[in-house]
């Protein structure tokens, strides 16, 4: 184990330590982050990483691999393009979390805001508290799972991928182009197998799935004007 | 970009530091001008004017001695090439809107703020700039709105800053966070009703717009910027103030961002972005006003 404190020193060093110490150590301590943008962006390797304090804008972005685990806040596209590894975030993040997540896990233990999971391709994004609108948008793979509540439009125009919800009110505030189903048999073994791993108290009975209505391509309407004679109008 | 922030808070003294200290954390939205807009618990009419040399104080005093007397007035040079001129005025509370016209008639004087609540403190460069040269003099404040400004519309000029005011309804302010993409036609509309505009900066309009559906429709606020979202095109996040009210609205795409927290003590903080209400309250869950959404809260 070793400490790192990078009270002061620039983005770009910040991340350069961090590329060597992930190659020789199994866990760093990162002390005083005071919010640091683009921290352990593409990290490779297998170490686990704890942040005492928050980052900010573009936390973990092209992640492969390492674990890192955030005691405070993140700032707003956290996990940007991640392929691999862990993002555990213990308090809240900002807006656009795990935006084009190609694979790893991301937990969010607080609250995320607007667009979380947007145009994500594979992977796993569960965010414990409540997540803003239109998340999920775009989705193209991957799974995102959701405890809180949900904000407006909902999965509007996935193309793939799933949403898992708990919020009784989500058929109220679902997107377009996609159905809200029960949780199957399957999605229920496999949400439990993350619920498991990460230790997160909670029944799978009550999930609804979001998933989109047609996959591929949508379907395309052709605009057909309706004529009315003269006199009608 | 723009950044924009607002705060109600009866109980907090110095709300006037506390909402430049928010705008402090929005710098990296824009730093071409900072403004604030206050709002005082007082009886007096208060001015504050440009001029654009200081040579043009006495054509100042001649238009407002037509309609009151001066006192406490001070006049001192801004953080650019404009002189200020801030001072209260003992007139008629029914004839704010004459005097700010013909103020604004004379073409080297700007009003940015003629009323009994409201002070306009604007200038250009950031927070800091702002709070270095101007005195924010205010005394027990309710409610105010800030804006840093990244100007993309119009010229870098601090007349052309926000928070705007217009003459037709003495007591309004509005900042905004966006481009209108009906500018000009919107413009043509309000001139052709006998609006007069000063400045060529789009936001002029929507407060030329609000005002004239208050004052001469007499819709109350959140009808005026229900009206406001069906008729504005574009880009905008937009938070408007008046002496007992806060309201805000967004375009129906959501494209400018505006976060709201409340708290039970009636204390209500906006901001473009959380870290902008850090300063007064941290680790909250702000939630982002939802897209066409309008929200009015009283004071």
């Amino acid at each position: 184990m070793v400490r790192l404190d990078i009270s002061g020193m620039p983005t770009l060093e910040v991340n350069r330590n961090l590329r060597e110490l992930v190659q020789q150590n199994d866990e760093i301590i990162v002390e005083n982050p005071h919010s640091v943008h683009n921290f352990a962006t593409a990290l490779k390797g297998k170490a686990k990483i704890t942040v005492e304090g928050s980052t900010g804008f573009y936390t973990g972005g092209f992640l492969q691999g390492p674990t890192v685990i955030i005691k405070g806040n993140t700032g707003l596209y956290t996990g940007d393009n991640m392929d691999g590894g862990e993002i555990i975030v213990e308090m809240n993040t900002g807006s656009n979390c795990a935006p084009s997540m190609a694979g790893g896990t991301m937990l969010i233990k607080g609250h995320s805001g607007s667009r979380a999971g947007w145009g994500m391709k594979g992977g796993n994004l569960i965010v414990c508290g409540n997540v803003g609108m239109w998340s999920g948008k775009m989705t193209l793979g991957g799974r995102i799972i959701i405890l809180g509540e949900v904000g407006m439009g909902i999965g509007e125009s996935m193309y793939g991928g799933i949403i898992h919800v708990l919020d009784p009110k989500a058929d109220e505030k679902l997107g377009g182009n996609v159905a809200l189903k029960p949780i199957a048999d399957k999605e229920k073994k496999e949400v439990e197998t993350l619920f498991k791993k990460f230790a997160i108290e909670q029944s799978v009975d009550s999930f609804r799935s979001i998933m989109p209505k047609v996959y591929g391509r949508h379907d395309y309407v052709m605009f057909k004007p309706t004529h009315k004679k003269r006199a009608e109008v | 970009m723009c950044g924009i922030a607002g705060l109600i808070a009866k109980e907090r003294s110095d709300l006037g530091d506390d909402l430049v200290n928010m705008l402090k954390e929005l710098v990296h939205r824009g730093r071409d001008a900072t403004g604030v807009a206050l709002y005082e618990q007082r009886d007096d009419i208060q001015a504050r004017i440009t001029l654009t040399d200081p040579s043009f104080e006495n054509d100042l005093h001649q238009i407002i001695q037509n309609y009151g007397q001066i006192s406490n007035a001070k006049i001192y040079p801004g953080v650019g090439i404009f002189t200020f001129f801030e001072g209260s005025i003992a007139m008629d509370s029914n004839q704010i809107s004459q005097l700010h016209w013909d103020i604004d008639s004379h073409p080297n004087l700007c009003v940015h703020s003629l009323g009994q609540h409201l002070k306009v403190y604007k200038d250009q460069g950031s927070a800091e700039d702002l709070v270095a040269v101007h005195q924010i003099d205010v005394g027990d404040c309710t409610h105010g709105i800030g804006h840093v400004r990244l100007a993309t519309e119009s010229v870098e000029n601090i007349n052309f800053a926000h928070p705007f005011v217009s003459y037709l309804y003495p007591g309004l302010s509005l900042v905004h966070n966006g481009q209108f993409t009906n500018y000009f036609k919107m413009r043509r509309k309000l001139e052709s009703l006998g609006i007069r505009f000063k400045t060529a900066n789009d936001t002029e309009m929507a407060a030329h717009f609000i005002a004239y559906e208050m004052k001469e429709k007499g819709k109350d606020l959140e009808s005026a910027l229900h009206a406001a979202l069906d008729t504005f095109d574009g880009i905008f996040t937009i938070m408007v103030a008046t002496d007992s009210q806060i309201g805000a609205f967004r375009d129906r795409l959501a494209f400018k961002p505006v976060v709201i927290y409340e708290q039970d003590n009636g204390m209500v903080l906006f901001g473009s972005e959380q870290i902008s209400l850090t300063p007064i309250i941290s680790d909250v869950y702000a939630t982002e006003m939802e897209p066409g959404g309008v929200k009015v809260w009283s004071v």
